[in-house]
């Protein structure tokens, strides 16, 4: 904790590129990642805080992470965003805790009170929505395997989100709950996975699209859940991760803008 | 000829009928068997555990861990139906039981949680339902991650009578927190990563400022899981034995006439 808050203040200038998995040309940008602390209800929480070296208002993205905590993993992905030009913060809805297995993983997970995850979560759409250099209408999140669940969350509870992407998580099947749901969505799984079957997946856009709402929901053959994370050698899935990303930016250029 | 066979045929009924009868009254009851019923549009499998007296009982909600309902679970079901209780052990997996963490852990991260809520919501309505059941005697008690929807049953359902929680993560918004009724027993490992004595004890505080019974209990030198005998590393059968004890009278003082 105190090694973060030294980060805080020292704040870290990155040079971050976006991945060679990026079919678009790579655009380099200057970004600058720090930790960062803000309010939720009575508590202070921290997040990972990646902004463009740019002037004005740019959109805004909120990563929230899997299982495992806010890993390294997890805040490449914040970069791999900010270095797109967006102001990206990764929550840390663990307080700091990072697993280092699966047992960790459990251990944390089935500890996070729902209530403060989405808390948390609403506490940095305010956070970005505050910051000069946020577009307050152009604030999306994405989140993988139990961050997504968290993501979704916040859609329903958020009106004013732009934005949601989610990625091997499972999903609301409380048909009020998604109807209340504004934002588009974009989700991309792994056929394989054994958790979250293909009629969960045809459920969810069934009822996102009787309550008018767009979802595009896309299934990979021959890929488990974490098929997108290159630090899981064997779940890994080099095409199927090159694709969700792409699909990824041109859903959040075509919701957030450039 | 006719008369014959035909004696012979009704005796040989007769005997089938007093065998039959026999075989019934030297066998037990069936006290356990898996029952369905509707949560939603779904069909949701339970193990149903029953005490062998006749007449109306209390009536209690068990909640698996995230290895699903497996063997461990349907144990704590019969036993406390040998305790004068109807048990239902839900299936939140739908059938789904893990033996390795990995598998457990992706059981558990693509449940739907506000499926797994209706599915107990459900259970409570099937309980409460039954004609051997007292609907206002229903408690829950969920470990681990069955734990936090004991949690979730007590906050959606105001006539719970009684909500038992082991390890499980407590609820943290003041409004979900006053919405809680029923009283609430707590087991907790200290050396628990994910559900720190400083989270007991702030759900503590709240709980008891909003003038709920909050009754927890914490474990030196055990951590998450220290109940569950099949789980090597993380049992302390002091511990568990302990928090057993404290579970059946927590139950017997609020549920049982």
């Amino acid at each position: 904790m105190t090694a973060l808050r030294r980060l805080a203040t020292l704040g870290l200038f990155l040079a971050v590129s976006a991945s060679g998995a990026t079919a678009a040309p790579a655009r380099t940008q200057i970004a600058r990642a720090q930790i960062v602390s803000y309010l939720s209800g009575a508590e202070t929480v921290s997040g990972y805080l990646v902004s463009p070296a740019r002037a004005g208002r740019r959109p805004a993205i909120i990563v929230v992470h899997g299982d495992r905590g806010l890993d390294e993993w997890t805040k490449q992905q914040a970069q791999r965003f900010g270095a797109r030009g967006y102001v990206v913060i990764a929550v840390d809805l663990y307080r700091g805790e990072i697993a280092r297995n699966t047992e960790d993983a459990h251990e944390l997970m089935r500890g996070l009170p729902d209530d403060r995850a989405l808390r948390d979560l609403q506490a940095a759409f305010t956070y970005l929505a505050a910051r000069r250099d946020v577009r307050t209408t152009k604030i999306a999140v994405i989140g993988w395997d139990m961050g997504g669940w968290y993501a979704l969350q916040l859609a329903i509870h958020q009106p004013n989100l732009a934005a949601c992407v989610v990625d091997d998580s499972a999903l609301p099947t409380d048909r009020a709950a998604i109807a209340q749901i504004r934002a588009p969505v974009l989700g991309n799984f792994g056929a394989d996975d054994r958790g979250i079957p293909a009629s969960a997946l045809q459920t969810f856009e069934a009822a996102m699209q009787s309550a008018g709402h767009a979802a595009d929901l896309k299934s990979y053959p021959g890929a488990a859940d974490g098929f997108d994370d290159s630090s899981n050698a064997d779940r890994y899935r080099a095409g199927a991760a090159a694709d969700a990303w792409n699909r990824t930016v041109a859903f959040f250029v075509k919701t957030l803008g450039d | 000829m006719r008369i014959m066979q035909s004696s012979k045929s009704r005796a040989l009924v007769a005997l089938a009928v007093i065998a039959s009868i026999g075989a019934l009254l030297a066998a037990p009851l069936p006290t356990s068997q898996t029952v369905q019923y509707k949560s939603g549009d779904d069909t949701v499998s339970a193990y149903l555990a029953l005490p062998a007296s006749s007449g109306r009982h209390p009536a209690i909600i068990l909640i698996h861990q995230y290895w699903g309902l497996n063997d461990w679970m349907k144990q704590n079901a019969q036993k406390l139906a040998d305790q004068g209780y109807v048990a239902l052990a839900v299936d939140l997996f739908r059938g789904g039981v893990a033996t390795t963490p990995g598998d457990a852990q992706e059981l558990m991260r693509s449940l739907p949680k506000d499926r797994a809520v209706r599915d107990l919501e459900s259970a409570f309505t099937y309980l409460a339902a039954r004609p051997d059941v007292d609907p206002a005697r229903i408690g829950s008690i969920g470990w681990c991650m069955g734990g936090g929807y004991s949690f979730q049953v007590a906050i959606h359902e105001p006539a719970l009578a009684a909500c038992a929680v082991n390890y499980g993560a407590p609820p943290t918004d003041p409004a979900d927190i006053s919405a809680i009724h029923a009283p609430i027993l707590g087991n907790f490992g200290a050396d628990d990563q994910g559900i720190t004595p400083d989270n007991v004890h702030a759900f503590q505080q709240a709980a008891q400022a909003a003038g709920k019974s909050v009754d927890f209990k914490e474990y030196a030198g055990a951590g998450h899981a220290f109940e569950d005998s099949t789980n090597v590393a993380a049992y302390r059968p002091e511990a568990a034995a302990d928090a057993w004890n404290r579970i059946t009278a927590f139950f017997a003082a609020n549920l049982k006439p």
